[in-house]
């Protein structure tokens, strides 16, 4: 059996193996695409490389030099597991799901951002939480933009209130009510996209700091932090505009 | 073994800070993967309590700025 062969042999069973899993229930198509697709990039590798199984060294060999890693028996399925399980754990955490007929792709794709800011501020601003004067001292331009985060701003509820938050659920809230506004006809894609841009510049740049905070000694040049005019979604325009559409 | 027990102590002592951030990190994964695998809107529930959700942290320690100084 040659190389092809083998890919064409085994990318039958995972077809026959991921039909069936899912048509039990077990996670959907998608779903064991990803993994079908990791374990198949896998055997390619394997086959292309021509692992082969190293013969067993005798007692009385002399080691002239280091084995490389591809020499080494231990070190093949070491690897290939951890790349296995690597592969694995990726197709399940992430599993892209299709759009369903009649979903509002600018809506689900504005819903994707909200699921994920939020735990995003959350992990920055508990970071920054656990030891405030130690980021303050150490890592200043941090700690201020988690202070940024912090500042309560104004922002109109979707009954219509008025409350001061802090700017991190401030954007998200805006972001929110234009997405409101936008399926009920009463704001354009335009502004969903402004305020959408907003808030991905707000967790693009906690994004950047967790990385730096956490592998990095405190950076001399930090990110300028967001000028208040990228925070100018009119939402009390909005609000008003709500109110007068629900009386 | 005298470095592994020098280091102890700063191991107890970030231990419950390693533990917030694992939980945070935990819930940032699961939003990636909840956000991936998500294929219709919203409902109105769900709506409901990702408002409630935000305004819920409002009283969170995290969201809190500096006390001014004095």
């Amino acid at each position: 059996m040659n190389n092809d062969q083998l890919i064409n042999l085994v990318q039958t069973i995972l077809k026959l193996v991921a039909g069936a899993l899912a048509a039990k229930g077990l996670g959907d198509s998608s779903l064991w695409e990803g993994i079908s697709g990791g374990i198949l990039a896998l055997v390619t590798w394997y086959a292309s490389h021509k692992w082969n199984a190293t013969p067993a060294s005798s007692p009385t060999a002399v080691i002239t030099s280091a084995p490389t890693s591809s020499q080494s028996g231990f070190a093949r399925p070491a690897v290939l597991f951890v790349l296995a399980s690597f592969c694995l754990i990726l197709a399940a955490m992430i599993g892209c799901a299709h759009l369903q007929p009649g979903a509002d792709p600018v809506v689900v794709n504005v819903e994707r951002v909200q699921t994920v800011a939020a735990p995003t501020f959350d992990l920055v601003l508990s970071t920054d939480d656990t030891a405030r004067p130690l980021w303050a001292q150490k890592a200043p331009a941090f700690h201020d933009f988690c202070e940024w985060l912090r500042q309560p701003q104004t922002v109109g509820l979707a009954n219509g209130a008025a409350t001061n938050v802090p700017r991190a659920i401030a954007l998200q809230l805006n972001l929110d009510n234009v997405k409101l506004a936008y399926k009920s006809g009463r704001a354009g894609s335009n502004d969903v996209f402004t305020a959408l841009a907003t808030l991905n510049s707000a967790i693009q740049q906690a994004n950047a700091w967790l990385i730096v905070v956490t592998n990095a000694p405190p950076p001399a040049s930090a990110p300028a932090p967001l000028p208040p005019s990228a925070f100018n979604v009119d939402s009390e325009r909005i609000a008003v505009e709500m109110n007068s559409t629900d009386h | 073994m005298n470095a592994a027990l020098a280091l102890l102590p700063s191991v107890l002592q970030y231990l419950p800070a390693i533990e917030t951030g694992a939980e945070h990190l935990w819930a940032w994964v699961e939003s990636l993967r909840t956000a991936a695998q998500q294929s219709s809107e919203w409902t109105t529930d769900q709506e409901t309590q990702y408002q409630q959700a935000l305004l819920a942290r409002t009283g969170s320690s995290a969201y809190q700025p500096d006390a001014p100084k004095a």
